[in-house]
């Protein structure tokens, strides 16, 4: 107790920053940790902090102060470590514009994104009828280099024929995602990193995994149908949906090029 | 639509609340334990 009265007697000002800072990285990992319903380990930080501060004050000394400091960093690094997907995805979303925020003014931007939503949504049902597989990336300029550079630079404007000859089966750019950057169609045949969510249903693919692991870490949203079932699906944030129809799909769509409420 | 959004950061804020003052018990409990 002497030590602790003593410790606020002769306070410094490093300890007010050591104090902040460690705040900041402890509440960091708390709030990593209660996004992602990881409650237990939320108690086992909290439990182990208290445990190596109430050892390091016991030992009088013998534990180092820097010893303790990296007890609680390994921690901290540890659930870092362990949900990168989701930090990263919480980066993009806070530095990044969403897409939904770009087109709200001009009357002739508005027109042009009418006609691109009913080519699209056009495309995929056309394609949702005859059981072609297709998956299709909503961007704005947020796509990485090289994911656009894995596929083929198309940089034309949105027709729903031209995408289901992108589509259409056997071709070479079929097997790929079709990237839509505003009102052209960016590229096509790009490969996407593949979720590795493994409470995805059994049933999905592939493709449904590469709609969804896009969105994990780019602010995206994607439109998947399916080749089995000819099922359309959207994928935003990470998280799927399926049964999509015309109404959702409108609903995305217009998300993307503009907020309608 | 802003109404909404405004309310959704305010929730968001007011959830964390609890998270924000266990951090700052952890921080002061380690400063004390490491600086006595």
């Amino acid at each position: 107790m002497e030590r602790i009265i003593e410790f606020f007697n002769n306070f410094k000002a490093i300890y007010a920053v050591e104090f902040v800072l460690l705040a900041f990285a402890i509440f960091f990992a708390l709030n990593i940790l209660r996004k992602n319903n990881a409650k237990p380990i939320l108690w086992v930080f909290v439990l182990y902090t208290i445990v190596i501060s109430v050892m390091a004050f016991l030992s009088e000394g013998k534990i180092p102060s820097y010893m303790v400091l990296m007890f609680v960093g390994i921690f901290v690094v540890a659930v870092v470590s362990m949900f990168a997907t989701e930090i990263k995805r919480a980066v993009w979303e806070s530095t990044l514009k969403t897409p939904e925020a770009k087109h709200t003014d001009s009357r002739s931007d508005r027109d042009d994104a009418k006609v691109c939503i009913n080519e699209i949504i056009k495309a995929v049902q056309s394609m949702s009828k005859n059981n072609v597989g297709a998956i299709i990336i909503l961007a704005n300029s947020n796509m990485p280099s090289a994911i656009l550079d894995s596929g083929i630079s198309v940089n034309s404007e949105i027709s729903s024929e031209l995408i289901e000859s992108i589509f259409f089966p056997k071709t070479p750019l079929h097997d790929g995602a079709m990237i839509i950057n505003d009102t052209r169609i960016q590229a096509a045949g790009c490969f996407l990193p593949l979720s590795q969510e493994i409470n995805l249903p059994k049933e999905l693919g592939t493709r449904h995994r590469a709609g969804i692991g896009i969105t994990e870490t780019i602010n995206v949203t994607s439109i998947i149908v399916s080749e089995e079932t000819g099922v359309i699906s959207v994928a935003h944030g990470g998280k799927l949906k399926r049964y999509a129809d015309t109404e959702m799909l409108k609903n995305t769509l217009r998300n993307f090029y503009w907020k309608e409420k | 639509m802003r109404k909404n959004e405004y309310r959704k950061k305010s929730n968001d804020f007011v959830s964390s609340l609890p998270y924000i003052f266990i951090a700052i018990i952890l921080a002061a409990i380690v400063v004390i334990a490491i600086n006595v």
